[in-house]
């Protein structure tokens, strides 16, 4: 057995003959090398296939299937079939398994446990077919309340100078940050086209804003990352807000690395670094080591940036995430953005995904519960993001005590992404996690840009919808409303957490 | 919470009524009553209450403790609280009737207090006598559960409890109070049997509120005003937006109509239209938490500044009823249906209904001294 990889295939392929022309399609489309013809017939190396479903997609006469194999061997509930594919992985390579999207562990969802009030009799549910139901939110640091009362006293409303910084979003949600070199130019352009049509924002991530996308700006958040990639006064300026990245949900304390090979002459140029050398963000930035630090960098982006543009900060949610945003929300931030750990990724170490961090949903009821011990919530706004899938995720979330959520992978799906986890190899077979030049041929921009309007405006039906089986005819009336909000087979402990009661209580 | 002095996420139906003599006449507690009592089928004699405005001419001056406590014991313990703290210009019992129906009534007293300066200046941070004394209600409330503050304004008495109007009125004789302004309610609580003190109108300082229906964004306008330092005792809606009132009209100095517009904005597509809508716009941004959603109709009384007034308003969809009228005598009365609202008023001058977030409010032009 010399040489031979004991990792088992994930995926049968089975081909119908009858069906198949063995025009070549499937060997063309697949960039993981599964398909070979040999002369009248097509060869296939299950071992390569990522379960991408491209092949399945794209073959005309539909005689191919991709499906996942359950079980391999005898089954163990202790040493499951993942655990053994990983420890042969291991054995094999020497080196930590790497993979893209948000841990893929069946982990407990507390958000389907919860379920929204409706209203009967004693109060009316709004009809949204009849009754305008507004979701419009804003995102920026309110004035301390105190404040508020000594400047109104005689001279009310002198109010044109505290309302500068806000990012106005007509449905309360944004796409999170996703740099260019983790994904295609393409998807970069479909989000900020999609987030202008939408009345949102794109967050542009740590990877620089590219010239083409520039045009954007009044809809890109930019980000600010430890590698500093692309950050430049005029890319501070050519945006809706600034975003600090100092954690990111799926790996909580781990850098970045954007391998040599994928820097290529554009994102060279994006990312202000040479050709061909590898972009490493490290773990924490080099200039924070404690929440002091983190003032400073606040107060400079502030300062270089004329005190316009909200700044936000983004942490990935760990233990200590209530006492971290407290921290934060002194330190100047208009906006703290918690990412839970089942938020997504190019590529993280497995371990990481699946063991570090805390969920977003109870992250936010922490947070905001501490920011109102405080008497600090009101001036800050709190983005949930991670694992955020549908447009009850985000009422629930925010009925916990978000202002509003980021959503990534959601709106990659939209365009196309079959959740394959190969983002980390750079052949995105959907064009949408790569820089291939024929790969990224494969995302329509336009037919993309519908789909991902088509998702959200489909998500705002759907929370008028909600907000009007509320009794809501606007959304402000919800966020922190954890009346509104009954837990379904959750533990008293956990209910304690969320600050919900029990259905049927 | 299982106890019968605290409940929590009351549902009810109501009916409300408020009237005020605009050049400053008065009337006895009867007129309120049979407005209140016209609407009948609006009640099931769960809880009734009266706000008077002008009741108390010679003490117009003093704060007045309206205070229920459980029994005589707790009411002495409360005397000598409020005596270390105020200075008591004038104590008394709360004039009764027969007890309602077979019930065993709590206790009543009045305390006519001042906020002494000297208290004041200790302090280490200055606040004002409205902040002091609501701070020491707020002590009361947690030192003596059994004990609840029904108002605690200048010339203002709160009467209020379990039975229909007629009876609590019969119970406090209000038929021997004048006053310019009234506030009146009547309740129909839907779940628990309800306590005196969760009888309506809720009263702070000069506020005096009567609100009928449920608002969906209670749990997010509770944690602002907590947020703002109030604490939510009663856990009703009345009391969340009686507190968004005070602090938005007292402590951060907006015009009522602003306030109302803040709880009851226009929609955001309507701004522009609206006068001063650029401010009230940003107002909406910064005060996102005081939204109100939800059904309600709203009558309540204040007394500041030198001002008195009575106001009204409806969720901005106008899912409650909400009546108003003017009467030939300078008296104008808001009500819940339109027959209480004639029951007020001798000769009917003009009638209308407001549309859902438009404030009525009516101030009193001039208090007529010494009656």
């Amino acid at each position: 057995m010399v040489n031979r990889s004991l990792v088992p295939p994930e995926f049968k392929i089975e081909i119908d003959d009858s069906k198949c022309i063995i025009c070549g399609t499937c060997v063309r489309e697949c960039p993981f090398e599964v398909f070979k013809i040999i002369g009248e017939r097509i060869e296939i190396n299950e071992r390569n296939c990522v379960g991408c479903m491209r092949c399945t997609y794209m073959c005309p006469t539909g005689a191919l299937w991709v499906s996942r194999i359950e079980g391999y061997g005898k089954p163990h509930g202790t040493w499951t079939y993942r655990i053994r594919r990983d420890i042969w992985r291991m054995a094999e390579t020497g080196s930590a398994i790497l993979s893209g999207t948000g841990t893929d562990l069946e982990h407990p969802n507390i958000l389907d446990r919860i379920l929204i009030d409706a209203c009967q009799v004693t109060r009316p549910p709004i009809d949204p077919l009849r009754e305008p139901i507004e979701l419009k939110t804003f995102i920026g640091r309110r004035p301390p309340l105190e404040i508020i009362t000594e400047s109104r006293i005689n001279t009310e409303l002198e109010l044109e100078t505290i309302t500068e910084a806000f990012l106005e979003l007509e449905i309360p949600v944004m796409f999170a940050a996703m740099s260019y070199g983790a994904l295609s130019l393409e998807t970069h352009k479909t989000l900020a086209r999609a987030a202008k049509i939408l009345g949102t924002y794109m967050n542009c991530g740590e990877g620089g804003v590219h010239e083409e996308i520039k045009k954007y700006k009044d809809n890109i958040i930019v980000q600010v990352a430890s590698g500093r990639f692309g950050v430049s006064k005029e890319y501070l300026e050519n945006a809706a807000a600034v975003e600090i990245k100092i954690g990111q949900g799926a790996k909580p304390g781990i850098g970045g690395h954007l391998p040599g090979e994928k820097v290529n002459e554009e994102i060279s140029k994006t990312r202000m670094i040479p050709v061909g050398t590898d972009a490493l963000s490290p773990a924490p930035h080099h200039d924070i080591y404690s929440i002091e630090d983190l003032t400073m960098l606040v107060t400079a982006i502030k300062e270089a940036t004329d005190y316009r543009k909200p700044v936000f900060v983004k942490i990935a949610a760990v233990h200590d995430v209530a006492a971290i945003a407290s921290g934060i929300a002194r330190s100047g931030a208009d906006a703290i953005v918690i990412d839970s750990f089942k938020g997504g990724t190019a590529a993280s170490p497995k371990i990481v995904k699946d063991n570090v961090g805390i969920p977003v949903e109870l992250a936010i009821p922490a947070v905001d519960d501490r920011l109102r011990e405080e008497g600090i919530r009101e001036e800050v706004s709190l983005i949930a993001s991670g694992g955020i899938r549908t447009s009850a995720d985000v009422m629930k979330i925010i009925a916990l005590g978000a202002d509003a959520a980021y959503i990534g992978t959601a709106a990659l799906i939209a365009m196309g992404c079959h959740m394959c986890q190969a983002c980390h190899t750079g052949k995105c077979p959907w064009g949408i996690a790569t820089q291939d030049p024929e790969l990224r041929k494969r995302l329509d921009i336009d037919a993309a840009v519908e789909r991902v309007v088509n998702l959200l405006n489909a998500w705002k039906i759907e929370m008028k919808e909600i907000l009007g089986a509320l009794g809501m005819d606007s959304i402000e009336g919800l966020r922190s409303n954890r009346e509104r909000l009954r837990g379904f087979g959750l533990d008293e402990v956990t209910l304690n957490v969320l600050g919900i009661k029990p259905a049927g209580r | 919470m299982g106890d019968i002095w605290s409940e929590e996420g009351i549902l009810s139906g109501c009916g409300i009524v408020g009237f005020i003599s605009r050049d400053g006449k008065k009337f006895d507690g009867s007129r309120i009553l049979k407005a209140t009592g016209v609407m009948r089928e609006r009640y099931n004699g769960l809880g009734a209450g009266f706000a008077g405005y002008g009741i108390y001419p010679n003490h117009r001056d003093e704060y007045c403790l309206h205070v229920m406590a459980e029994d005589e014991k707790i009411m002495i313990q409360v005397s000598e609280y409020l005596d270390s703290r105020f200075q008591i210009v004038k104590d008394e019992k709360i004039p009764t009737g027969k007890a309602i129906r077979d019930t065993e009534p709590p206790v009543f007293r009045r305390f006519f207090v001042n906020v002494p300066e000297w208290i004041l200046s200790s302090l280490i941070k200055r606040m004002s006598p409205d902040d002091y004394v609501l701070r020491k209600i707020r002590r009361l409330h947690v030192r003596f559960p059994k004990a609840y503050v029904f108002s605690s304004g200048k010339n203002i008495g709160v009467f209020k409890g379990i039975g229909y109007p007629e009876e609590v009125a019969q119970f406090f004789r209000i038929e021997n109070y004048s006053g310019y302004m009234w506030i009146g309610h009547g309740r129909y609580p839907t779940n628990t049997p309800g306590w005196w003190g969760g009888a309506h109108p809720f009263s702070i300082l000069g506020w005096s509120v009567a609100h009928n229906g449920e608002i969906s964004s209670y749990g997010t306008n509770k944690r602002f005003v907590e947020s703002a330092g109030y604490v939510c005792y009663m856990l009703t809606d009345t009391e969340v937006i009686t507190y968004l009132l005070d602090l938005l009209v007292r402590r951060h100095r907006l015009s009522l109509k602003t306030a109302v517009k803040v709880l009851t904005p226009p929609r955001w597509d309507e701004y522009e239209k609206t006068d001063n809508g650029r401010n009230l716009r940003i107002l909406r941004v910064v005060y996102r938490s005081a939204v109100l959603s939800g059904p309600f109709a709203v009558v309540g009384g204040y007394s500041m500044d030198g001002e008195i007034g009575l106001f009204a308003f409806n969720d901005r969809l106008k899912l409650r009823p909400m009546v108003v009228g003017e009467g030939n005598d300078g008296i104008i009365a808001v009500a819940s249906e339109e027959h209480a609202v004639i029951e007020l008023l001798s000769k009917m001058k003009r009638i209308w209904h407001p549309k859902g977030g438009e404030l009525v409010e009516v101030k009193m032009e001039s208090e007529r001294h010494g009656e």
